[in-house]
């Protein structure tokens, strides 16, 4: 491929020579001696387009950008129909949304391929249910933790959990754990009530 | 009632127990960064990707370094253990090392691995090993190829001309990972740089190496609470040096052979904790005998003893004494070497 020099040595900074770019064993650093293996694809040699440099000016009867009117507009946001440039056109999975749109979207947590970050709450409701067991000192706090953690798995259960390929078996093992911890405490108050 | 939620993606790279994991869906690339009850996602979509670089690391190394002397002491304490008890405690030690040393082999050469697009250069975490970054990559190409097919012919024609410096947008692009795209990097005192930064404190870990190994041969010759200590501390804070320097010399272009060097003071750090645990209760003993009696079961036989009346104490002594001496002053050579091969760029 023919590739003009745009990367750097992880380690120096200094370009590296496009010889070493899809080299089939590993090259090394001309400057610093690191060993490296560069893969280089289209992406990284392709023109800047000159939409995404921000494109011409506005011509007369022309619509123009709804945050640059001196910009001409290439498409109208499917969220909220507002027209914008090549600047402002965001593409997400196939359709052109507005930057105020897609922050709302984030925000809100409408476009699940936007997020960034999800809680496990089967992770939490299991390990509140296994915790004082393991630690074994605290065994007698399962009568506070047990029921948490049965509240946690019901009440999250439907929650969305990971993005990954993921079972709900945390859950039911935290349901069933906190279920035989209460049952034990049932038990205990039993047989002290008994005696 | 436990059935797999549909998911878009298939793992590429990465284990349940491991931190760090890589995800394949149509479009895109998705890092997980798992950590106690929160998923972390970074998405890299096959078209933007630019290029993917795996850069080899001497970790592996140095890990088979350690593990093996470790392994080494572990197995030279078992056989000449007499208790039962030390004895099956030190071959415990030595199998799980062992297996620890072969997993490490079996997994091959680590490396970190870069994942470049328009707007950063991203360190993919889940791929740490050469083997696994490779079979990585031979997956991904194709994809990543197909992705960016219109792309190819776009990019076909244009050869790399220095006219495309004053292209617009072209410095922006590169500007986190290259700090220049095609344009030459702004000339940068480099050497210059890493002496005040980084060279500092690398003199600094090979002269304590020096004294460290010059404190252990004083232990042999005259072996006492003060030669002892002063060992032990010269260790402390060589460790912690080491450390500075380790974490210093990443961002720097010392020399290879400099940054070697300090991969060995870490091999020779472990060997010698090793050893300095070991022959703390000879040390020690007279003075704080009655505290020490627990340690009994695994060391017998040392209290009251001289490192002078263990061969193998002697022999691993000398072994590192040689090596803090040759590995210290082959380290200031070498800095000396680059200070002076820099001095005219720093003018």
């Amino acid at each position: 491929m023919n590739a003009p020099s745009l990367l750097t040595c992880p380690r120096c900074h200094r370009l590296l020579p496009s010889s070493l770019f899809n080299a089939p064993d590993f090259g090394v650093c001309g400057n610093c001696g690191n060993t490296v293996k560069i893969r280089v694809f289209p992406a990284l040699s392709a023109p800047l387009s000159a939409e995404i440099d921000g494109g011409r000016a506005v011509m007369a009867n022309e619509a123009a950008c709804f945050y640059h009117p001196e910009k001409p507009a290439v498409a109208p946001c499917d969220h909220c129909g507002r027209f914008l440039c090549a600047l402002c056109d965001l593409e997400l999975k196939g359709q052109h949304l507005c930057p105020a749109c897609v922050e709302s979207g984030q925000k809100k947590g409408t476009f699940h391929h936007l997020e960034k970050e999800r809680v496990l709450y089967d992770d939490i409701a299991l390990r509140v249910a296994v915790y004082p067991i393991v630690t074994v000192f605290f065994w007698f706090f399962t009568i506070i933790t047990a029921p948490v953690a049965l509240f946690l798995s019901i009440r999250y259960w439907n929650k969305p959990s990971s993005l990954l390929p993921r079972t709900k078996i945390r859950f039911l093992a935290a349901i069933i754990i906190a279920m035989a911890q209460i049952g034990l405490w049932g038990w205990l108050v039993f047989v002290i009530w008994l005696l | 009632m436990a059935r797999k939620q549909a998911s878009p993606y298939r793992r590429v790279s990465g284990r349940n127990l491991t931190r760090h994991s890589l995800w394949q869906a149509d479009d895109h690339l998705l890092h997980v960064r798992r950590s106690e009850f929160t998923e972390r996602y970074e998405r890299f979509y096959f078209r933007d990707i630019q290029a993917i670089v795996i850069q080899r690391t001497a970790t592996s190394r140095v890990l088979a370094a350690i593990m093996l002397g470790l392994l080494a002491l572990t197995l030279i304490l078992a056989l000449t253990r007499a208790s039962r008890g030390a004895m099956v405690f030190w071959w415990i030690l030595t199998a799980v090392l062992g297996a620890a040393a072969l997993w490490n082999w079996r997994l091959g050469p680590t490396c970190v691995c870069y994942l470049m697009t328009a707007i950063d250069r991203y360190r993919l975490k889940a791929l740490s090993r050469v083997a696994a970054a490779e079979r990585v990559l031979t997956r991904l190409q194709p994809v990543i190829q197909r992705a960016q097919a219109d792309l190819e012919l776009l990019a076909a024609p244009e050869a790399p001309t220095a006219d495309r410096a004053n292209e617009p947008g072209l410095y922006l692009r590169h500007t986190h990972a290259t700090h220049a795209g095609l344009v030459e990097p702004p000339p940068v005192v480099h050497h210059g740089a890493v002496i005040r930064h980084g060279a500092v404190i690398h003199y600094a870990a090979f002269g304590l190496m020096l004294v460290n190994g010059l404190c252990l041969a004083a232990v042999l010759a005259w072996f006492g609470l003060l030669t002892g200590v002063s060992y032990v501390v010269t260790l402390a804070v060589l460790s912690v040096t080491l450390i500075l320097a380790l974490i210093k010399q990443a961002d720097t272009d010392l020399p290879a052979r400099v940054q070697r060097c300090v991969w060995a003071q870490l091999a020779y750090v472990s060997a010698s904790v090793v050893l300095s645990l070991n022959f703390a209760p000879m040390s020690l003993s007279p003075y704080l005998r009655p505290y020490l009696r627990g340690l009994g079961m695994l060391m017998p036989g040392r209290y009251g003893m001289s490192p002078g009346d263990s061969p193998v104490f002697v022999g691993l002594s000398i072994m590192l004494i040689a090596a803090a001496l040759l590995i210290g002053g082959m380290g200031l050579v070498f800095l000396r070497q680059f200070r002076q091969a820099s001095a005219p760029q720093n003018v």
